[in-house]
């Protein structure tokens, strides 16, 4: 019962947020369940924009001129507002502004008039910002290992955790020889495309159950110059086979939706207002896509052939014992390996 | 050979550029073991649950305790490997001084300096010589 209110009111929220009549104001400040009363740590900080957020525009446009000037403007701003990484949000932004990818430009520029079309610019951003939307989805775009990769809402931004899947699945790419990969759940296409990026000789099948997704792949692959070797299938993927796929794969990867259900209620406002939840939400357990993931990759997978997982710390051991639960699958979970933060991150399961 | 060649050039009234390649062979080499790498986003549950921006690494060299820093670009795995470019280049001048990369790539920057000065006082010296010589002083 409880499950379902929240996951009831997540949509609620996620829909309102993405709806064109959308106003922040509206929104509901806490969600009462069973009597106990969670606040979204948002409804504040909206509210304290309220009084002087509409002024914002135009304190910073007609005092400040330079760069350190409008820098020095919204960094307060967004201090005052509890903005999460309020000093990254900023340097970012004028980064973008300026034309640039790298921060050091900011504060190379530091003493730099920017025009009145560029003070507007930097302002209608900002302000972006204080409705909490992610800077990847401000600026339209972020650095996936050394791709510049197009970002738009609601599609899942990849995590620097996922940078090192990529290393890890290029491993066995070259230890195998292989020229095919099939991805599930392939998102803005980062995976996939840093794949054909690395290895000229291979061919990725991409797969993923919205249509944003699918489409933001596709763009992602065509400015890097791939898509004549990637295809990308719009499809949910349930226990059945899916019937796009005709040939057996040697390697699976995919980043699955793998957050538990109860973890999702306290994520930060910039992941639960404009992030596809459904491509975060694993369910009671965090396994619900995972599960679906390895039942069809048993009959996609060659003998020897191997799935890699990005995955919670809290899954290695629960998807070894459910594997022992279902021997018909032939699929052993081989290694565990380790994140950047020393983690355990991501599974290699290889079919037996 | 490439000296004759360019010294035959040099009489038709060519030169060419050669670029710039230092000695590298003395430059150290990282052992993973030794190096202890941070990250700003240390603790926390990471993953899908989290979505922050900042990537920026740091890393330090243990047995003498150089540190570097690097946030220069917006992927982390960029940064990793950019920060251990930076290490190698400190500890590259910290080793081998007057002898490393970037002391070799300034000596080379310094010369190129002062040939092209020369040059230019060659030049207006000659200017003046020939004004001098056309009355036009």
């Amino acid at each position: 019962m409880k499950r379902a209110v929240i996951r009831h009111t997540l949509n609620k929220i996620w829909s309102l947020t993405h709806s064109k009549t959308f106003n922040v104001f509206h929104a509901p400040s806490f969600v009462n369940l069973n009597g106990k009363v969670f606040h979204l740590r948002l409804h504040s900080t909206w509210q304290s924009n309220n009084g002087n957020g509409s002024d914002s525009g135009s304190f910073t446009g007609k005092k400040a001129k330079k760069v350190k000037e409008i820098l020095k403007a919204w960094l307060d701003m967004f201090h005052s507002c509890h903005i999460s990484e309020p000093k990254q949000s900023i340097e970012h932004i004028i980064a973008h502004t300026l034309g640039s990818r790298s921060i050091s430009s900011v504060y190379k520029f530091n003493n730099k008039v920017l025009s009145l079309r560029e003070i507007q610019q930097i302002n209608e951003l900002c302000q972006q910002r204080l409705k909490r939307l992610p800077i990847q989805y401000i600026i339209q775009e972020w650095d996936f290992r050394g791709l510049t990769l197009k970002m738009s809402p609601p599609v899942f931004i990849p995590r620097p955790e996922t940078e090192m899947l990529v290393d890890v699945v290029l491993n066995e790419v070259e230890r195998k020889a292989t020229d095919s990969v099939l991805e599930f759940c392939c998102g803005s296409g980062a995976i996939s495309i840093s794949l054909l990026k690395s290895q000229p000789q291979l061919n990725v099948t991409a797969i993923d159950k919205s249509k944003e997704a699918c489409g933001l792949t596709e763009l992602n692959a065509k400015l890097h110059d791939v898509s004549s070797r990637l295809k990308v299938i719009h499809e949910e993927i349930t226990e059945d086979h899916p019937d796009a796929i005709l040939k057996k794969y040697d390697v699976i990867v995919s980043n699955p939706p793998y957050l538990f259900e109860d973890d999702m209620i306290s994520l930060q406002p910039e992941i639960k207002l404009y992030e596809d939840l459904e491509a975060l939400d694993g369910g009671i357990d965090g396994l619900k896509v995972i599960k679906n993931i390895l039942r069809v990759s048993s009959g996609l997978l060659n003998c020897d052939g191997r799935v890699f997982l990005e995955v919670d710390p809290r899954h290695p051991d629960l998807i070894r014992s459910w594997l022992r639960q279902y021997p018909a699958m032939k699929l052993h979970l081989e290694r565990v390996y380790k994140d950047f933060c020393d983690k355990d991150r991501f599974v290699e399961i290889v079919k037996k | 050979m490439l000296h004759r060649f360019k010294a035959a050039l040099k009489i038709v009234g060519y030169s060419i550029r050669t670029k710039f390649t230092a000695d590298s062979s003395k430059v150290p080499v990282l052992v993973e073991t030794e190096l202890k790498e941070q990250f700003v986003r240390g603790s926390g549950p990471g993953g899908q649950a989290v979505n922050k921006t900042a990537n920026c690494v740091t890393l330090k060299h243990l047995p003498t305790g150089v540190v570097v820093k690097c946030h220069e670009t917006r992927s982390l795995e960029e940064n990793r490997k950019k920060a251990r470019a930076l290490l190698v280049d400190k500890l590259d001048n910290l080793v081998n001084g007057i002898d490393s990369v970037e002391a070799q790539r300034k000596r080379y920057e310094d010369k190129k300096g002062k040939d092209k000065k020369r040059k230019q006082v060659k030049l207006s010296l000659l200017k003046a010589e020939w004004k001098k010589r056309e009355n036009l002083v």
